[in-house]
């Protein structure tokens, strides 16, 4: 019984000083863990969040060393802190989708890290401009102008179609950052972009033969997936996800 | 909101499947619009949870994650369409 007392003082002394630690080194489960780098040759690579991680991860191999930013908090969220200004300082590359999504983030990035030398790739660029789509209006205010424009809609990582177009641009970016090893470069890309045509394929045999492909999507996020899936969307339940969509009710 | 119940109500293109994210509460948006249908006499309405893949914890996030979340959202909807 006293050891096991004991033990429980222990644990919660443990728990103190790593709160202090994480609180003195500004550890925060929403942004990028460390700045510190592999001490190993090849492009030090940095990307805005999830999805651009596994792209890049994917090409890169041994090659090249990925680092994310946006772990838990997303881009239509996200504020960079000092700690991820710092993991940009010693960075080759950063790549971002654009689109108007994370462009700005990254530049913030950039300035408050220093490196003028490190290079933003906006991936979306490499998309043929007929494959990107218009956002979803469900604007009341633009109801009497039927020509109204709207920005394009920058969620193209949920179309693997569209994602192996990013794939290319990161291939082709890390060939001309390390030439040496352009051939390991084009062959991880090939292999993946195989897995993301067989996503397809696999997505579109799965959802076959369904008689009603139709759904109301949460935030105007679904328009490429679905295109690529031949569903429909109908009706899109919020144009601001941070915003509650129900209150206009 | 009653555009979006006039939409699922649509005899000519009814619409069942409410997609909602993980990462923003179900009890805020896709459930009241459930529920309202239920209300209208839509029994069969369903959520069906669709991530955006806008966020990872760290953890999670291994070079396979985009695919099997992908799939995880493919699934879910070969699941709940019709």
């Amino acid at each position: 019984m006293h050891s096991d007392r004991a033990f429980g003082k222990t644990l919660a002394w443990v728990g103190i000083c790593w709160s202090v630690v994480c609180a003195l080194s500004g550890c925060d489960r929403n942004h990028a863990e460390t700045e510190h780098w592999p001490n190993k040759p090849g492009p030090k690579v940095v990307v805005s969040f999830a999805p651009l991680y596994c792209f890049a991860v994917n090409v890169a191999g041994d090659d090249a060393h990925v680092k994310n930013v946006m772990t838990t908090t997303g881009p239509h969220d996200f504020n960079p802190t000092e700690q991820d200004a710092r993991l940009l300082s010693q960075a080759d590359i950063m790549f971002v989708i654009g689109l108007g999504l994370d462009e700005h983030i990254a530049q913030k990035m950039k300035d408050g890290s220093g490196n003028t030398r490190l290079r933003i790739v906006e991936l979306a660029a490499r998309i043929p401009s007929h494959k990107l789509c218009e956002g979803v209006c469900t604007h009341a205010h633009h109801k009497d102008d039927p020509d109204h424009k709207h920005d394009l809609d920058p969620h193209v990582w949920l179309s693997p179609e569209h994602a192996i177009y990013l794939v290319q641009a990161i291939r082709d970016e890390l060939k001309s950052a390390d030439p040496d090893r352009a051939a390991n470069y084009d062959r991880r890309a090939a292999e993946y972009i195989a897995k993301l045509e067989k996503l397809k394929a696999d997505g579109l045999a799965l959802l076959a033969g369904k008689t009603n492909n139709r759904l109301v999507s949460f935030h105007d996020s679904l328009t490429y997936f679905a295109n690529c899936f031949q569903l429909e969307i109908r009706g899109v339940l919020t144009q601001n996800p941070v915003k509650n969509p129900m209150n206009g009710k | 909101m009653k555009k979006l119940i006039r939409i699922c109500t649509d005899e000519t293109k009814p619409t069942r499947v409410i997609a909602v994210e993980p990462q923003y509460s179900k009890s805020n948006s896709g459930e009241v619009l459930r529920k309202e249908l239920e209300l209208k006499g839509v029994k069969d309405a369903v959520l069906a949870e669709i991530d955006t893949l806008e966020t990872a914890k760290p953890a999670d996030l291994t070079p396979e994650w985009y695919e099997q979340r992908m799939r995880a959202n493919l699934a879910e909807l070969a699941e709940k369409l019709k």
